[in-house]
């Protein structure tokens, strides 16, 4: 029963690693969208940009949110090194 | 050119396209990930693929594949997005020189054992990929009574895309480390996008097609984050430094 426990945790957090990531809003964000392009195409829309759009706003949104700010970094290769780092 | 002939082409041509996206996640993958475990993935995608096939036989033509799309579309979407963001930052601080060497090891430090991200995206490209060949090959071969030709032309188109992504693979592990997760990222972005879409019967204006733009659309806008992240370090070290 343990055994089988901890293989249902490990896979849950494999796919949650897989799918989410370091990015909750990313990953909820992409879903309703999938959603919402769903709903379009069935009500008559052809809605194939809605998706690529958010998928490159949401990537400039993470990007911004994990930048390095100066008051995080107190040396220049901290500075270079932090959101790669993250990355 | 015979009946026997006409299928034998079309289902090549039209399997060869399938078999590309499949190559190209595999050794994609393997090229940042490693390949031991890609290929363990690739392996369990066609065992998984062949048993399908037996059980199923000429029925395959009548799977719903749209909402197999669906999910595996919106699987690599989410976690091509992961590496695509990582790309961008890796060749914003780093750029593109000194990362030849090791595959990318994304797994946290001291993890040991199988790399079950690497397997699982090959897995699914490999399933999904070929599960299409598969109906192809069935729905042409059956129409035109023709069912061996057809499968002769997907076998083929498969072995020799197969034998075109060995050849390239020295030139893929040439390419720096970060710019490659960067492009297997866009990469896998842009099939999960097509593919999502196209399970939830959206109508490409471009058909196929569409995937080589919405490459180059990721990596377009990669370039501007890129050129923006590379701006906002270059400020904050300059306020580090002053």
């Amino acid at each position: 029963m343990k055994i089988v426990l901890r293989v249902i945790v490990g896979i849950a957090k494999f796919l949650y690693g897989y799918v989410v990531g370091d990015d909750l809003l990313l990953a909820v964000v992409m879903v309703v969208g999938l959603a919402a392009s769903g709903m379009l195409i069935a009500g008559g829309i052809n809605a194939w940009w809605l998706v690529p759009v958010l998928a490159v706003v949401m990537t400039g949104v993470n990007l911004v949110r994990h930048r390095p700010r100066t008051r995080d970094v107190a040396s220049p290769v901290e500075a270079v090194g932090t959101s790669a780092e993250q990355a | 050119m015979t009946g026997a002939n006409v299928v034998f082409v079309t289902a090549f041509l039209a399997s060869a396209v399938e078999a590309i996206e499949m190559v190209i996640i595999v050794v994609g993958v393997g090229a940042t990930r490693g390949y031991r475990y890609t290929l363990l993935g690739a392996l369990g995608g066609l065992v998984v693929l062949a048993v399908v096939i037996a059980v199923g036989g000429v029925a395959l033509a009548a799977i719903p594949i749209g909402p197999l799309r669906l999910a595996v579309g919106a699987l690599l979407l989410l976690f091509g997005l992961q590496w695509y963001r990582k790309g961008v930052v890796r060749v914003a601080a780093n750029g593109l020189a000194g990362f030849k060497g090791e595959a990318v090891d994304e797994r946290p430090a001291g993890a040991t054992g199988i790399d079950w991200t690497a397997a699982f995206l090959a897995f699914k490209g490999v399933s999904l990929e070929g599960l299409e060949i598969a109906i192809i090959v069935v729905t042409f071969g059956a129409t035109a009574r023709q069912l061996g030709p057809s499968i002769l032309g997907g076998i083929a188109a498969l072995v020799l895309i197969a034998a075109i992504g060995a050849a390239l693979r020295p030139l893929v592990e040439r390419i720096p480390r970060s710019f490659l997760q960067l492009l297997v990222g866009l990469l896998l972005t842009a099939f999960g996008t097509f593919w999502a879409l196209e399970g939830l019967n959206v109508e490409w204006p471009q058909s196929d097609f569409d995937i080589v733009l919405l490459a180059i659309y990721y990596a377009l806008v990669a370039g501007i984050y890129i050129t923006l992240e590379r701006r906002a370090r270059q400020r904050v070290l300059e306020v580090v430094r002053s």
